[in-house]
């Protein structure tokens, strides 16, 4: 699928680098340097329905449930396993963007939609979920730490628990 | 930066042979970062997985992202067409005049309650 037809979106789409890219320049932080792909990205097409498909989810959002250590600021590459059958109430987030955690922090079904894939599994549109979801703190502005530590990290995390498909939420 | 961030795993897992799938609120990152597939939905950060307190609208957002797994036949990145004037609208008055939005760098957790360091152990 190709969209040909984008809907009018209202507002228009935030344009969040240029908008970094002058808040730096205003608090005379050097340019952060974003990441542009340089070439197409990897593409499986021979792959599970999704209602035959066991789903897994990760979350970079910083989520963590009471009793695991709470996620730092500071390139934080750790990863916490969170059961696909915690209840929402009892997911809690850590994040150097705590701004955009007010809200989910009263109702993490925002980010983080443990309840919405439940739901959906029970209809039948899902096939199963993983027995455990994941989540990191994806505010790291090192991309050699997140290819040399993070990823490492979530392979050995997600191959435990073979999942068919992988759904990722950023904050 | 998550939104960079998701780019790369997804990426690299897709690349490994699991297919991804970015629900995502940020394009131009998501652009960037060409992703195997995304489903951009046009709510301020913070709200990916739909609208606050709204159930109907949560579950609307995640059903018809997941749907891109079955719809997708080469990379790409669908514009869902959800709107919600009032959310940006909050946001953008509690975000008015403010140039930097990050938290202190630092590497003790960030607990969201005392209550939870303490359970962790780490009080």
């Amino acid at each position: 699928m190709k969209p040909e037809l984008k809907p009018e979106l209202k507002p228009e789409p935030t344009g969040y680098i240029r908008q970094t890219q002058e808040s730096y320049e205003k608090l005379g932080f050097a340019p952060y340097q974003w990441f542009y792909a340089e070439d197409e990205p990897a593409f499986v097409t021979d792959r599970k329905p999704l209602a035959d498909a066991r789903l897994g989810l990760l979350s970079t959002a910083g989520a963590y449930v009471r009793g695991q250590v709470a996620f730092h600021t500071k390139d934080d590459t750790s990863i916490r396993a969170i059961s696909s059958g915690t209840p929402a109430k009892n997911i809690r987030f850590a994040h150097i963007m705590e701004n955009y955690l007010v809200e989910a922090r009263q109702d993490p079904c925002t980010v983080f939609p443990v309840e919405a894939l439940d739901h959906l599994q029970r209809e039948g549109v899902i096939g199963e979920l993983a027995d455990n979801f994941f989540s990191c703190m994806g505010g790291i502005y090192s991309r050699k730490r997140v290819t040399a530590e993070l990823l490492p990290g979530l392979e050995a995390a997600i191959d435990r628990e073979s999942p068919d498909l992988l759904l990722l939420v950023p904050l | 930066m998550c939104h960079q961030t998701v780019s790369l795993i997804a990426r690299h897992f897709e690349a490994r042979g699991l297919p991804t799938l970015i629900l995502g609120s940020a394009l131009d990152i998501l652009s960037a970062g060409k992703p195997p597939r995304a489903k951009f939905v046009n709510y301020p950060l913070g709200f990916e997985a739909g609208r606050f307190r709204d159930r109907d609208d949560q579950l609307a957002v995640v059903r018809e992202a997941l749907q891109g797994f079955d719809d997708f036949s080469e990379p790409g990145i669908d514009l869902m067409a959800f709107e919600w004037l009032s959310g940006w609208a909050m946001v953008k008055e509690r975000e008015k005049g403010k140039l930097d939005h990050r938290s202190p760098r630092t590497p003790e957790p960030q607990y969201q309650s005392e209550e939870d360091r303490r359970a962790a152990g780490s009080a």
